[in-house]
C-alpha cells in the first residue's frame, strides 16, 4: 500500500512539476510502512521516496545550476525519512512493549485471582473434611470399644457351643455357620470403621524425591496378577524424562491405588486401563482411565463430597480421601466421564523444585 | 493351651464389655486373670510385691489414666511385657507405644485367635534386657 502510495505521489508530482511543495507528502507511505511493518521496510519505502521523489525532480523540475543538485536533495531527503524512521519505529516499539507488559501483567492478575480462588475453595473442602473427620473418629472409636467385645463374645460362643457338641454327641455345624456369618459381619464393620479413621486421621505425609515412573512401573508390576484375574489390559505410557516430584511415595500410591480399584470396579466384565503419567509445564500430570461404565454427571458431581457413593458397599471416602492427598501436595484432581464410555482421572502434581 | 497355664495376666480397661470378654478368653485358657476397670487402680495393682504378672493386657486412652502410664510404670520392670489393645489406633500412636517399650500394639476389634497368639508370643520372648 505504502509503495503505491509512494508511485502515485510520484506520478502526481511527475505531472504537476510541484516536487518541492509536495515532497512533504512522501514522508506519509514512509511512515505508514515504519508503523505497520517496522523499520527496515519502513527506511526501504523511505529509499523509494527519494528515488521517486530524484527522478521526478531530474525529469519535470527546474533546471538546477547544478547538475548534482537533485542528488543532493535527495539525498538529504532520504536522511530526512531515515531519522524519521527510526524515531517512529523506537516510539512505536516502546508503546508495543508498554501494552504488552500490560496485558501481561492482567494476565497474571487474573491466574492470581483463579488461585486465590481455588485455595480458598480448598481451604473451605479442608475444614469441612477435618470436621467431617474428626466426627468420624468419634463414631468410629465409639463403635470399637463394643465390636472388640462382640468380636471375643462371638468366639466364645463358638468355643462354648464346640465344647457342648463334643459332649453331646449333637452337631453345632448350623450354628457354627451362624457364627461365621456374624464374625464376618464384624470383620466388615472393622473395615468401614479403618476406612473412616484412615480419612480422619491422615497422617502428616513424609515427602520425598520420587521419580514418578519409575514408582508406578514398579507398582503396576505388581498389580498384574490382580488385572489379569479381572480380565483388564494394563496400558501404561509412563515418560522416562518426567522429572521427580516431592511427595509420600505411600500415602501417593494409597491414593492411585483407591483410583485404580475404582476403574476395576467400573469394570465388571474386564476392560482397559489405561495409566499415563508425563510432564506438563511445572507440573507432573498422571491420569487414570477405564472404559468401564462411566457415571452420569450428577454422579461426577458429588464425586469428591464424603459420604458421597455408587457403590453398594462403599463407605464414600474413597475418592474424598484421594482428593484429600492429592490437595495436600499441592496439586489438584479432576475427572471426565461420561456413561457408558469410562472415566478418567487427572492428577496434577507440582514437580519437585530445581526440576 | 499348657504355655498359658497359671500365667497371671493384668488386664486394664475402662470399657467393662471389652474388659469382661478379655477376661473370659484368657481365663478360659487357664490363666489367672486380673481385670482392672479402674485405670487408677493400676498403680497398686502393679505395686502390690505379692502378686507378680507375668503380663499387662492395656487400653491406651481411658479417663484418669492412660496407658502410656502403664507403660511408664511398666518399664521399671522390664521383665513385664505389656501388650496395647486400644480403639484409638493409628500409625503414629503405634510407633509411640512400641517406642515406650510396648510388645505389641492391637487395634480392636481383635479375635480371639489373634489375641493369645499375640499373648504367647509376649510369654516367650527371651527378658529384656534392664
Amino acid at each position: 500500500m505504502a509503495v503505491a502510495l509512494t508511485i502515485a505521489l510520484g506520478v502526481v508530482d511527475y505531472l504537476t512539476g510541484r516536487e518541492w511543495a509536495i515532497s512533504a507528502f512522501y514522508l506519509l507511505p514512509t511512515c505508514l510502512a515504519a508503523w505497520m511493518a517496522g523499520r527496515r521496510v519502513g527506511l526501504l519505502v523511505g529509499a523509494l521516496c527519494a528515488g521517486v521523489w530524484f527522478l521526478s525532480d531530474v525529469f519535470s523540475g527546474p533546471a538546477y545550476q547544478h547538475p548534482l543538485i537533485p542528488v543532493w536533495n535527495a539525498i538529504m531527503l532520504f536522511v530526512f525519512f531515515f531519522v524519521v524512521v527510526w524515531l517512529l519505529v523506537a516510539f512505536r516499539n516502546s508503546h508495543y512493549h508498554l501494552e504488552q507488559t500490560v496485558e501481561c501483567r492482567t494476565a497474571a492478575l487474573r491466574a492470581e485471582i483463579e488461585e486465590r480462588k481455588r485455595l480458598e475453595q480448598a481451604n473451605v473442602q479442608a475444614e469441612r473434611l477435618a470436621v467431617v473427620g474428626s466426627m468420624a473418629a468419634q463414631v468410629a472409636h465409639e463403635v470399637r470399644n463394643p465390636l472388640g467385645s462382640i468380636s471375643l463374645n462371638i468366639d466364645l460362643i463358638g468355643q462354648e457351643l464346640h465344647a457342648f457338641a463334643n459332649s453331646n454327641g449333637h452337631s453345632a455345624a448350623e450354628c457354627q455357620v451362624l457364627l461365621r456369618e456374624m464374625r464376618s459381619q464384624v470383620l466388615r464393620i472393622r473395615q468401614v470403621v479403618q476406612e473412616y479413621l484412615r480419612f480422619a486421621r491422615m497422617p502428616k505425609s513424609e515427602r520425598v524425591e520420587v521419580s514418578l515412573n519409575r514408582f508406578l512401573e514398579e507398582k503396576l508390576n505388581f498389580m498384574q496378577p490382580l488385572l489379569e484375574q479381572k480380565h483388564v489390559n494394563l496400558r501404561s505410557t509412563l515418560d522416562p524424562n518426567l522429572p521427580p516430584v516431592y511427595v509420600d511415595a505411600e500415602q501417593l500410591w494409597e491414593a492411585f491405588l483407591n483410583l485404580i480399584r475404582n476403574a476395576l470396579d467400573a469394570m465388571p466384565d474386564g476392560g482397559n486401563l489405561t495409566v499415563s503419567a508425563q510432564r506438563n509445564g511445572a507440573e507432573a500430570l498422571v491420569s487414570i482411565s477405564d472404559n468401564g461404565r462411566g457415571m452420569s454427571q450428577d454422579e461426577a458431581r458429588n464425586l469428591f463430597v464424603p459420604f458421597f457413593t455408587t457403590k453398594n458397599d462403599g463407605t464414600g471416602l474413597g475418592l474424598a480421601y484421594v482428593q484429600r492427598v492429592i490437595n495436600e501436595h499441592g496439586g489438584r484432581i479432576d475427572c471426565a466421564t461420561a456413561r457408558g464410555k469410562g472415566s478418567t482421572f487427572s492428577i496434577q502434581l507440582p514437580l519437585a523444585v530445581g526440576a | 493351651m499348657e504355655e498359658l497355664q497359671d500365667k497371671s495376666v493384668l488386664v486394664v480397661d475402662d470399657d467393662p464389655g471389652m474388659l469382661r470378654a478379655m477376661i473370659k478368653v484368657l481365663a478360659k485358657e487357664g490363666m489367672r486373670v486380673t481385670g482392672v476397670s479402674d485405670p487408677a487402680a493400676v498403680v497398686k495393682k502393679l505395686a502390690d510385691s505379692e502378686k507378680r504378672f507375668d503380663l499387662v493386657i492395656t487400653d491406651l486412652r481411658m479417663p484418669m489414666f492412660s496407658g502410656r502410664g502403664v507403660l511408664a510404670l511398666a518399664s521399671a520392670l522390664p521383665e513385664l511385657p505389656v501388650i496395647i489393645i486400644t480403639a484409638f489406633g493409628g500409625p503414629d500412636v503405634q510407633a509411640e507405644a512400641l517406642r515406650l517399650g510396648a510388645f505389641a500394639f492391637l487395634e480392636k476389634p481383635v479375635a480371639r485367635a489373634e489375641l493369645l497368639n499375640v499373648v504367647k508370643r509376649a510369654l516367650a520372648r527371651p527378658i529384656r534386657e534392664a
